[in-house]
């Protein structure tokens, strides 16, 4: 078919011109004073991802501190908490069976010249520097008053030293009369609650949409081959316009492993499996789709947490962290309703499978059912960063989340020797 | 001489709208919004999405205004007309109006013959062009009137190249159908007389 009357078309139609709607400039002109009133009016905000950075920087000085808490030497904790090999007082009481209170009792009384119950401690007996703490016994028979021999900022009183970790951290639970524990804790637990909870519906514009135009469907016999021209992207729709993505909250499974390097603090790992469901629907002048999006992740999270406080069962802690998860397998599936033709169905497993990095933090509280198992319930916080991909995923809508964990822990009590 | 003149009244109608001058706003509306009409009704059919086009192309044609490069005689019309073009089809594809062709008009006859548009007026031509279904008429006009190429167009609507091409060749045939109807019925009403 010759082409020449379009071109004719197009010559005698160059310079057409209509009637403008009515009142059109008026429309112009408000509008435009609306913007310049409006632009004159904008407040000085802290741009959305300077607030995000701000606060994923709080969050990782705090996982910083407390790392740091854990692995620092001069910490109070380890008037407790036996660092080395060589003995300090509590130990010593520890490993003769004796009370630990009753132990340090007597080196506190102890008049300088008197009875030395304390062993030598080596040179290495805290490691590093320890400028706060001093070690508890001393060779040095000189003169030392009494309540000289702690050290420690503070306190000056002569407590003992679990009276004062017991009066510093507010009712912590007696230790326990027998060698300091090591714990590993493994954990089950689930989060979010599939199909509850807000839907994320948004319009992507990431999601341009391909081909599959009504003649081609109509013509081709294989229309999921048109329809799903790039494989490349395994978002793209085979339509034109963008396509509608209800997203479903994610649901969670994990399973953890965690491990007591002090009384308080606990760093864990595990495994996770996340299931992201999204509900697809578009609508154009070539026809109609719904669909569905479905994602399975799988990841290892990294997490430390720190007791606050325990009263009987219950414990509450803070704990931050992080996880790197990836995209296992994700599917796409839809049904096209063509106008004047019957629907036809169409399904697509992605290949793109990107990682997905999140940090978290959170506040939890457990109620010991046991003394080895524990019933805990987690609410927190989460930043997903972007996985530059172009899935459109309730990560991308919404980067910061509200989740609620909730599951078992189990304890597995190991000696230190 | 005109043409020098006509250098000077675009590019100064350009430069004193970038400084914010009103009145060069109005005065480059009233030269041009009957062109522009013209183009976004080809197609947008709504009068109230035709409407809401021209608006915020002319928002936009104003805001950035300074982005415009003069480039010879009329590239100030052709760069405003290429502002209408994208608000139109960016509207088309937001509003993804979900259309039925009737019943046997999916395959429409592709006749061999030349298509006589000489006698039909422009308004009638327009008329016709804004009765083909969105999809052929946005493709339709891109390649007749945007002189884009199938990949051009196949990049802007996110399709396939080949879809842009077989969906232009319905478009065309449904077009000189609708002409060759069009003359039948100038014809019967000539007759009749």
């Amino acid at each position: 078919m010759k082409n020449d009357w379009l071109k004719k078309l197009r010559d005698r139609m160059a310079d057409y011109e209509m009637d403008a709607p009515d009142g059109l400039w008026d429309a112009i002109e408000k509008s435009s004073a609306g913007k310049r009133d409006a632009a004159a009016n904008i407040r000085r905000v802290v741009p959305a991802n300077w607030r995000r950075a701000a606060a994923l920087a709080a969050a990782a000085a705090v996982a910083g501190v407390l790392l740091w808490k854990v692995f620092t030497p001069a910490s109070p904790l380890l008037l407790i908490e036996p660092a080395s090999d060589a003995p300090l007082t509590s130990d010593v009481a520890a490993v003769s069976g004796e009370s630990p209170e009753l132990r340090i009792a007597d080196a506190v009384t102890a008049k300088p010249q008197g009875r030395r119950t304390l062993s030598q401690p080596s040179a290495n007996s805290i490691s590093g520097p320890q400028p706060d703490v001093q070690p508890i016994a001393c060779s040095d028979t000189t003169a030392t008053a009494p309540d000289t021999i702690f050290t420690a900022p503070e306190p000056k009183k002569p407590l003992s030293s679990y009276d004062r970790y017991h009066d510093e951290y507010h009712a912590l639970p007696p230790l326990p009369a027998k060698k300091t524990q090591h714990k590993f804790v493994v954990g089950l637990n689930a989060s979010g609650m599939k199909g509850a909870g807000g839907n994320a519906g948004t319009q992507s514009d990431r999601f341009p949409i391909s081909d599959c135009s009504h003649g081609n469907c109509l013509a081709s016999p294989n229309p999921t081959e048109d329809a799903l021209s790039s494989r490349r992207a395994p978002a793209k729709l085979p339509e034109m316009g963008k396509a509608d993505f209800h997203h479903k909250m994610p649901v969670r499974a994990a399973l953890s492993l965690s491990y007591q390097p002090a009384p308080r603090w606990m760093v864990g790992t595990g495994v996770t499996y996340s299931y992201l469901q999204s509900d697809i629907d578009h609508q154009s002048f070539m026809y109609k789709m719904q669909g569905q999006q479905q994602l399975h992740y799988m990841g290892v999270p990294l997490n430390v947490s720190y007791l606050i406080c325990s009263w009987r069962r219950l414990n509450i802690y803070v704990s931050a962290g992080g996880a790197a998860e990836k995209m296992i397998s994700g599917k796409m599936s839809a049904e096209y309703k063509p106008f004047g033709i019957r629907a036809e169905h169409i399904s697509e497993s992605f290949e793109e499978k990107p990682w997905q990095f999140s940090v978290n933090a959170a506040m939890g509280a457990q109620l010991d059912i046991t003394p080895a198992i524990g019933l805990y319930v987690e609410p927190g916080v989460s930043h997903y960063f972007d996985d530059h991909s172009e899935l459109n995923t309730i990560y991308k809508d919404r980067p910061w989340t509200f989740n609620l964990n909730f599951g078992l822990r189990f304890t597995i009590a190991t000696s230190k020797r | 001489m005109r043409e020098k003149e006509q250098i000077r009244s675009e590019q100064d109608i350009a430069a004193a709208i970038l400084r914010g001058d009103i009145a060069s706003k109005k005065y480059l509306y009233s030269c041009y919004v009957r062109y522009l009409t013209a183009v976004a009704a080809r197609y947008v059919t709504d009068d109230n999405d035709l409407r809401d086009v021209l608006q915020e192309s002319f928002l936009k044609i104003f805001s950035s205004i300074g982005n415009f490069e003069y480039r010879g005689e009329g590239s100030l019309k052709a760069w405003m007309c290429r502002i209408v073009v994208n608000e139109s089809v960016g509207l088309l594809r937001k509003q993804c109006r979900f259309e039925a062709l009737p019943d046997g008009d999916d395959e429409p006859i592709l006749t061999q013959e030349e298509t006589d548009i000489d006698s039909i007026p422009l308004s009638e031509l327009h008329r016709l062009i804004r009765e083909l279904p969105p999809g052929y008429r946005t493709i339709l006009n891109l390649y007749v009137f945007e002189e884009k190429s199938h990949r051009e167009i196949a990049e802007q609507l996110n399709i396939k190249e080949s879809t842009s091409a077989s969906q232009f060749h319905r478009a065309k045939a449904l077009l000189a159908d609708k002409i060759k109807k069009l003359h039948k019925h100038n014809l019967s009403i000539a007759y009749e007389k």
